[in-house]
């Protein structure tokens, strides 16, 4: 599993992913962590199958018992799966996660893990030196669904926003927005439920100060293309298995 | 995911899908006891009728009918506790299959770590974790035992059950009229007795199945 920095100063941010050795059949994924003194934050830490190479590559970078909390953006078993495999690793972690999916998120582990709810109207987790923002993007596509803003890293952790259904071994960064929209376009037209979430989400993410967004799949937007992205999704009709297309 | 490694996985696999298979047989099977002392505890009441028609020439039978009622009460009563603690081995189970996946894929996770990497912590938790597995399978003996006990007990009721049977029929000769229905009763009681008796020896064949490995 490749795992890349994307913020160094007095915290880290640390993207994982294009594991080599996943099974076929399950979505690629990307797990982040900030690495911030003794206090390290999984966020999306993803399924069983993949346990192991995340744990190997959260251990090159962080001590075991650093590793604190988890933070999942919503309940889907690509992002919190292996919740039950971290919390008998670790007895002491915490969960990070919408109010509204704890009865149905226990289901992947043994239900005794200390889970942190965040209301719907969001929060914020106070780190060792950094604070990061709990950004609510229900219904997208989740129907509690939370993103997580650094304004200190300028990072947006936008979970399924952005995603894209890519080959194996993809480059990290999109390096092309043109051509990487056929990848994105399907994900979002079938999986985004509301036009109306997708619009208020936008508006409110066009406020923050963002250098990178980094999805849960496919590649992370940079710089401009993070203002790309937003001008595509924005024009782009969602929710159509409505329409039984 | 290489090959040893999904092979490793399907057999963690194989080996609780076989306990949880276990434990939901001798469920069923256990429901069908509980099923058939019903049974039991309606021949003594009919029993029971039957001798107070057949007024002073029953007379013997009454206590007996009592015993029966007693005895499906009595299995009745420890199936229901047997089903408890079956379900409580078998959460056990689901655990021990959770700890030792855990287990197994920070062993596969110390393969890929870099040099570098935080090797001691992983390997302490390791250690801890497989001492919490050992003491749980003593615990998980501990407990199989308890079950096996359970089922001996209803062993033991049964064998009171076809004692009773024998003295029935004695009882049944002194009745005149009722002879025959009494008999019957006897009968009845004799063929649950044995169907419980073959349903626990599978019950305790899948009991056998769940000791762990």
């Amino acid at each position: 599993m490749i795992t890349q920095t994307l913020y160094e100063g007095s915290y880290q941010w640390i993207v994982m992913g294009r594991d080599p050795d996943k099974p076929d059949k399950i979505i690629d994924t990307n797990q982040y962590m900030v690495i911030d003194g003794d206090r390290t934050l999984l966020i999306d830490p993803g399924g069983m199958e993949i346990f192991s190479a995340v744990l190997a590559a959260t251990l090159s970078v962080s001590k075991l018992e650093n590793i604190t909390d988890i933070f999942a953006s919503h309940q889907d078993p690509d992002i919190i799966s292996s919740l039950g495999l971290w919390h008998e690793m670790l007895p002491e972690i915490k969960l990070h996660a919408s109010a509204i999916w704890e009865g149905f998120i226990r289901h992947f582990s043994s239900g005794d893990v200390t889970y942190v709810p965040i209301p719907d109207k969001g929060g914020t987790i106070r780190l060792e030196s950094t604070e990061l923002q709990y950004i609510p993007a229900h219904y997208l596509h989740s129907a509690a669904n939370f993103n997580i803003y650094d304004p200190n890293a300028k990072i947006l952790m936008s979970g399924d926003i952005g995603a894209a259904l890519e080959a194996p071994g993809a480059p990290m960064y999109v390096d092309n927005f043109d051509s990487h929209k056929d990848k994105m376009q399907f994900f979002h037209k079938r999986w985004m439920p509301s036009n109306e979430a997708k619009k208020d989400w936008i508006r409110r993410v066009r406020e923050l100060d963002i250098d990178i967004m980094a999805p849960q799949h496919g590649r992370l937007f940079k710089g401009d293309d993070v203002k790309r992205f937003l001008d595509w999704f924005e024009d782009l009709d969602v929710g159509i298995a409505i329409h039984g297309s | 995911m290489s090959h040893h490694q999904s092979s490793r996985k399907s057999k963690t696999m194989q080996s609780s899908a076989r306990q949880f298979l276990a434990v939901a047989s001798v469920q069923a099977e256990l429901f069908a006891v509980k099923q058939i002392s019903k049974r039991i505890s309606l021949s003594a009441k009919n029993a029971k009728a039957i001798a107070a028609r057949a007024g002073s020439q029953a007379m013997g039978f009454h206590p007996i009918t009592d015993f029966i009622d007693d005895v499906a009460i009595n299995i009745t009563q420890l199936v229901e506790k047997i089903n408890a603690e079956a379900l409580k081995l078998s959460s056990f189970a689901i655990a021990n299959r959770n700890r030792s996946k855990t287990i197994e894929e920070m062993k596969e996770s110390r393969k890929h770590m870099l040099k570098y990497a935080d090797h001691n912590g992983i390997k302490k938790r390791t250690e801890e974790l497989e001492k919490m597995k050992q003491q749980f399978l003593v615990d998980y003996k501990r407990k199989n035992g308890d079950l096996l006990e359970l089922l001996a007990e209803i062993r033991n009721q049964l064998q009171a059950a076809e004692m009773i049977c024998t003295t029935s029929r004695t009882e049944a000769t002194r009745a005149g009229d009722f002879q025959s229905n009494l008999e019957v009763v006897a009968d009845e009681v004799s063929l649950a007795v044995n169907n419980i008796k073959e349903t626990l020896q599978s019950s305790k064949y899948h009991l056998s199945q769940l000791s762990l490995r």
